[in-house]
C-alpha cells in the first residue's frame, strides 16, 4: 500500500472515530455541554476538566465533543444538498444540452462570480430562519416541517442548506463535463442503438460512470462545508449558543484569547484534523481511481 | 485576439444582469419590508414617515418595476444610502475599496512569490524530500480555518511575543508621523492581515503550479530542449517555466472569489477598515443597501479580475495572441 | 574505428515492484557516413534505445549496463558537462512529432538562434543570418519571415524541417531520427526523406533511422538492425536482410508490410 493509501485509511479510521464520538457523546461526555458554572469559569486544562472551562464554567471537552455532531451533521448533510442539486443541474444541463444548458451555465457563472462569504451572509442576513418556520403553517409540508424542526433548530437548517446552495455550481460543472464527454463514447451509441429510453441512459449508464469525480468532490467538499460553518459560527451567523459548535467556541474564546489558550487552541485543532481526515480520504480516492 | 477578447467580454454581460437580479431579489426575500429596519425600532416614527419612505424607495410599486429602477441607479452608481448612517452608500464603499484591494493585491503578490518557486521545487523532483514536506505542509494548511490562523497568529506575534500590531491600519498617532513614518506603519500594520490571508491560498497555489509544471516537464519539447544539450537550469527557465506558468494566469482569475471573500475574515478580525468589514457590519445591522451593494460590486470586482486573467492569457500564449493562420 | 559503438547496452523501467527491460543487451556499431536503421514494432525498444545513446533517459528509467562509444569516449563514464557537449553538437536529434517537440510559445527564430548560440562558434550579429541560411538549407522559402513564426503558424512538413535545422545547425557527426515522418502526410514524407539523404551526403552525415515503416527504410538506410521485445533480434545490410530474413520475427515483420504499388492502389 503506497503512501497516500495509508493516509487515506488514516483519514478513513479518524473519520469513524469521530462518528462514534458524535454518536456517543451523550455518554462520552464527563458534563453537561450547557451546565453554567461560574465560581468554575476560565479554568486551566486539569484532571478534573480535561481541556479546561470557558467563560461561564461549562467544561470545554463536553462542548468540543457535542460540537463534532454538529460539524459532522452540517457538513454531510450540506455536501448532501449541494451533491443533490449539482448532479441534477449538471446532469440536465449536460444531457439536454442547447439553450437550457446554456441557461443553466449562464446561472452556475453568475454564482461563481459572487465571492462565497458575501453571498452566504447576504442570505442569512435576511433572516430566512424565519421564513422556514412559517412553512410549518403550509399545508401538506406543515406537519413535516413541524416535526423536523422539532429536532433541529431551524436556524440550523438554514445554515445547513445555505451551505449547500452556495456549493452545488462546483459539482454541476463537473458532473456536465463527464456527461458531456461519455455522451460519445461507444458504450452510450449502442445502448441508444438498442433503443434505450433517456432516463435509462442516464441513470444506468451516464451517470454512474460520472460518479467518480463527484464522490471525490464530495469528500472534499464535507471538508469544506465544515470549515465554512466554523466561519459563520465565528462570525456569529451561523449556530447560535448555547448550542456548542467548534466555530463558536472560538468566537466566545476570542475575547480571553491572552488568558485561555485552550479555548482557542483546541476547537481549531479538532477542525483542523477533522477537515485533514476528509481531505485525505478525498484525495487518495483521486488518486486511486482517477489517475 | 481581438475577437477572443470582445468575446469573452460580451459573455460577461448577461452574467452582470444576472448578478444585479440576484442582490435585488435576496434583498426582497427578507422578512417585512426592507425598510422595516429603518424603521419598525424606532418607535416615533409616524406611519406617515414611514409611508413615506416607502415611497421613497418605490416599496409600494410592482417588484419589477421597482427592479428596472433599482438597475437605472445603479448604473449611476446610485446605491441609495446606509440605514445605519443614512450616509451615501457609494462613498461608505468607495473609502473601504482601495484598502481591500491594497490588502488582496498584495497577497496576490504574496502568494504568487510563494507559491510559483514552491512549486517548481517540488515538481523539479516529485516525490523527493522537498515535495514530501511542502505536501504534508499543503494539506494542514488547506484543512485550517483562516480565521483560527489569523486568532494564534494574532495571539503569538501580537500579543505574546509583541512583535506586531494586531488591530486597525495605523497607529493611533498616526497624524504625527512623517510621511515615510506614516507608510512604514502602514506596512507595519498590514503584515499579519496579508500573510493570514495568503497562507491559505498558498496551499491550493503550490499544488496547481506543482502539478502544472509536472506535466509541462513531460512534454516532447522539454525532451528536445534537454537533446539540444541545455542544461536542466536552462531547460527549466528557458522551456518549462513560460509554459507551466500559462494555466496559473487563469487560476489566479478563479480564485479572487474567495480571496475577495477572505478579506471579510481577515479585516474583521484584525480591525482594518476595509470592505470585507463594512459587509460584516451591515450583514450584522440587517442594512439592506449596503449588503446588496456590495454583493454587487463584489461580484463586478471578481468579473473584472476575471477578464484582465484573460487578457493576460491571451496576451501570453502566442497560440491565442497570433491565431492559427496555419500557413503551408 | 567505427563512430559509434554500442555494446550490451540495458535500460530498465522500474514500475512499482516490476521491472521492465526496454532495452535488453543490444550492440551495434555504426560507422561515419553511414546509415543504420532499427525496425521493429512499438514497444520493441527502438525509441528508448535512441534516448539512451545521450542518456537522455527519465526516471523511472534507468540505464544499467554497457558501453556507448562514440568517437572512442564511453559516454556512459562522462560527466554532465561534456555530455552536454556531445548533445545537440555531435549528436543531434529528430523527434517523431513536430507539432509538440517545438516549444509553442517560442518562436522559431528563437529555438533556432537557442541552438546557434549554444553549439557554433558563429559572431552574435551574425546569428540571425545564419538562422537564414539554416532554414533555406531546409528547403523552406521566405525564411527571414518564418522566424518571426511561432510554431502554430506552420505546417506539419514545416515544422519537422525547422526540427532538422535545428538539428544540423553544428554539422554533427551523427543524426539520430526517430521515426521523422510518421506524423506527416505521405507525400511530405518523400520530401522529409529526401532531404534528409541530400543533407547527409552534404554534411557526411551518420544516420541512425528508427523506423517501424520498412518502406523508409529500404529508402534512406545502409544497414538495418531489426528490434524485438528490447532485443536484436537479426542486423546487416538492408537489401540482404530485406530479401533473405533469417529471423523468424524479421520475416513476419516483412510479411506485413505492404508494397509500393499496393500501397499507391490502397
Amino acid at each position: 500500500m503506497n503512501r497516500t493509501d495509508r493516509l487515506a485509511w488514516i483519514g478513513m479510521s479518524l473519520i469513524l472515530v469521530l462518528t462514534v464520538l458524535a454518536l456517543a457523546a451523550p455518554w462520552l461526555a464527563p458534563y453537561d455541554p450547557l451546565a453554567v458554572s461560574l465560581p468554575e469559569a476560565l479554568l486551566p486544562p486539569s484532571a478534573a476538566h480535561w481541556l479546561g472551562t470557558d467563560q461561564l464554567g461549562r467544561d470545554v471537552f463536553s462542548r468540543l465533543l457535542y460540537g463534532t455532531r454538529i460539524s459532522l451533521v452540517i457538513g454531510f448533510i450540506a455536501m448532501g444538498v449541494a451533491v443533490g442539486v449539482g448532479v441534477t443541474i449538471g446532469a440536465v444541463a449536460g444531457f439536454a444540452g442547447g439553450w437550457l444548458d446554456g441557461v443553466l451555465m449562464r446561472a452556475v457563472d453568475t454564482l461563481l462570480s459572487i465571492p462565497t462569504i458575501f453571498l452566504l451572509l447576504a442570505v442569512i442576513a435576511v433572516d430566512p430562519a424565519e421564513r422556514l418556520v412559517s412553512l410549518t403553517r403550509w399545508p401538506i409540508v406543515g406537519p413535516v416541517a413541524a416535526a423536523v424542526f422539532h429536532w433541529i433548530d431551524p436556524r440550523i437548517v438554514v445554515v445547513m442548506a445555505a451551505i449547500g446552495l452556495m456549493s452545488w455550481m462546483g459539482v454541476a460543472r463537473l458532473v456536465r463535463a463527464e456527461i458531456l464527454s461519455l455522451k460519445e463514447r461507444e458504450f452510450v451509441l449502442a445502448a441508444r442503438g438498442l433503443g434505450a429510453s433517456r432516463w435509462r441512459l442516464m441513470t444506468r449508464h451516464l451517470l454512474p460512470n460520472a460518479m467518480g469525480p463527484v464522490l471525490v468532490s464530495a469528500t472534499l467538499g464535507v471538508g469544506g462545508a465544515i470549515l465554512t460553518e466554523s466561519v459563520l459560527s465565528y462570525l456569529g451567523l451561523g449556530v447560535q449558543p448555547p448550542t456548542p459548535s467548534w466555530g463558536n467556541i472560538l468566537n466566545e474564546g476570542r475575547v480571553a484569547l491572552g488568558v485561555a489558550w485552550w479555548l482557542t487552541v483546541s476547537p481549531g485543532v479538532c477542525i483542523l484534523v477533522t477537515v485533514l481526515a476528509f481531505n485525505l480520504v478525498g484525495e487518495g480516492i483521486r488518486d486511486r481511481f482517477l489517475r | 485576439m481581438a475577437t477572443y477578447l470582445i468575446r469573452r467580454l460580451l459573455s460577461l454581460i448577461p452574467v452582470l444582469l444576472w448578478i444585479t437580479v440576484l442582490s435585488f431579489g435576496i434583498m426582497h426575500l427578507a422578512p417585512g419590508k426592507p425598510t422595516d429596519a429603518a424603521t419598525s425600532f424606532n418607535p416615533r416614527v409616524s406611519l406617515e414617515a414611514r409611508q413615506r419612505l416607502e415611497q421613497l424607495y418605490g416599496l409600494d410599486q410592482p417588484l419589477a418595476r421597482q427592479y428596472a429602477n433599482w438597475l437605472t441607479r445603479i448604473v449611476k452608481c446610485d446605491f441609495g444610502r446606509s440605514f445605519l448612517d443614512d450616509r451615501l452608500v457609494i462613498e461608505k464603499i468607495a473609502e473601504r475599496l482601495p484598502i481591500t484591494l491594497a490588502i488582496n493585491l498584495l497577497s496576490l503578490g504574496l502568494i504568487v512569490g510563494l507559491a510559483v518557486p514552491l512549486g517548481v521545487c517540488a515538481a523539479v523532483r516529485p516525490h523527493g524530500i522537498f515535495d514530501r514536506v511542502t505536501t504534508v505542509l499543503v494539506f494542514v494548511g488547506y484543512s485550517m480555518p483562516s480565521f483560527w490562523l489569523a486568532l494564534l497568529c494574532m495571539a503569538w506575534f501580537g500579543v505574546e511575543l509583541r512583535w506586531l500590531p494586531v488591530s486597525g491600519l495605523h497607529a493611533l498617532d498616526y497624524e504625527s508621523f512623517g510621511f515615510l513614518h506614516r507608510w512604514a506603519d502602514v506596512a507595519w500594520h498590514l503584515i499579519l492581515p496579508v500573510s493570514v490571508a495568503a497562507f491559505v491560498s498558498l496551499a491550493g497555489f503550490s499544488r496547481y503550479v506543482r502539478s502544472s509544471m509536472i506535466d509541462v516537464l513531460k512534454q516532447d519539447y522539454i525532451r528536445t530542449a534537454r537533446a539540444k544539450g541545455l542544461s536542466e537550469r536552462e531547460v527549466l527557465f528557458g522551456h518549462g517555466l513560460r509554459n507551466g506558468l500559462l494555466p496559473i494566469v487563469t487560476i489566479l482569475g478563479l480564485s479572487l472569489p474567495d480571496l475577495i471573500g477572505g478579506s471579510v475574515i481577515a479585516e474583521t478580525i484584525f480591525s482594518i477598515p476595509g470592505m470585507g468589514r463594512l459587509f460584516y457590519e451591515a450583514v450584522m445591522a440587517r442594512d439592506y443597501p449596503v449588503i446588496m451593494a456590495l454583493v454587487t460590486v463584489g461580484a463586478v470586482l471578481t468579473m473584472l479580475g476575471n477578464f484582465l486573467a484573460d487578457v493576460a492569457y491571451a496576451w501570453a500564449d502566442p497560440r491565442i495572441r497570433v491565431g492559427s493562420e496555419g500557413s503551408a | 574505428m567505427a563512430l559509434l559503438d554500442v555494446q550490451d547496452l540495458s535500460v530498465e523501467f522500474q514500475h512499482g515492484p516490476d521491472t521492465v527491460k526496454a532495452v535488453d543487451r543490444v550492440s551495434l556499431s555504426l560507422e561515419a557516413g553511414q546509415a543504420l536503421a532499427i525496425v521493429g514494432e512499438s514497444g520493441s525498444g527502438k525509441s528508448t534505445l535512441a534516448l539512451a545513446l545521450t542518456r537522455l533517459i527519465q526516471p523511472p528509467g534507468r540505464m544499467t549496463g554497457g558501453r556507448i562509444v562514440f568517437q572512442g569516449t564511453d559516454l556512459l563514464r562522462v560527466d554532465a558537462p561534456t555530455l552536454r557537449r556531445v548533445r545537440g553538437r555531435l549528436i543531434s536529434y529528430v523527434f517523431q512529432d513536430p507539432a509538440t517537440s517545438l516549444n509553442p510559445v517560442l518562436t522559431i527564430g528563437a529555438q533556432l538562434r537557442e541552438t546557434i548560440r549554444l553549439h557554433t562558434t558563429v559572431a552574435p550579429d551574425d546569428v540571425d543570418a545564419c538562422a537564414v541560411a539554416l532554414l533555406e538549407q531546409v528547403d523552406i522559402a521566405a525564411a527571414p519571415e518564418r522566424l518571426r513564426a511561432y510554431p502554430h503558424e506552420l505546417s506539419g512538413g514545416m515544422r519537422q524541417r525547422v526540427m532538422i535545422a535545428m538539428a544540423i545547425a553544428s554539422k554533427p557527426a551523427l543524426l539520430i531520427a526517430d521515426e521523422p515522418t510518421t506524423a506527416l502526410d505521405v507525400t511530405v514524407q518523400v520530401q522529409i526523406l529526401q532531404l534528409l539523404q541530400r543533407l547527409r551526403r552534404e554534411l557526411g552525415l551518420a544516420l541512425l533511422l528508427i523506423s517501424h515503416d520498412l518502406l523508409v527504410v529500404e529508402q534512406a538506410a545502409d544497414r538495418i538492425a531489426v528490434m524485438q521485445r528490447g532485443a536484436i533480434v537479426e542486423s546487416g545490410p538492408v537489401a540482404a536482410v530485406i530479401q533473405r530474413p533469417q529471423h523468424p520475427y524479421t520475416q513476419q515483420l516483412l510479411a506485413c508490410r505492404l508494397t509500393l504499388s499496393q500501397r499507391s492502389s490502397s
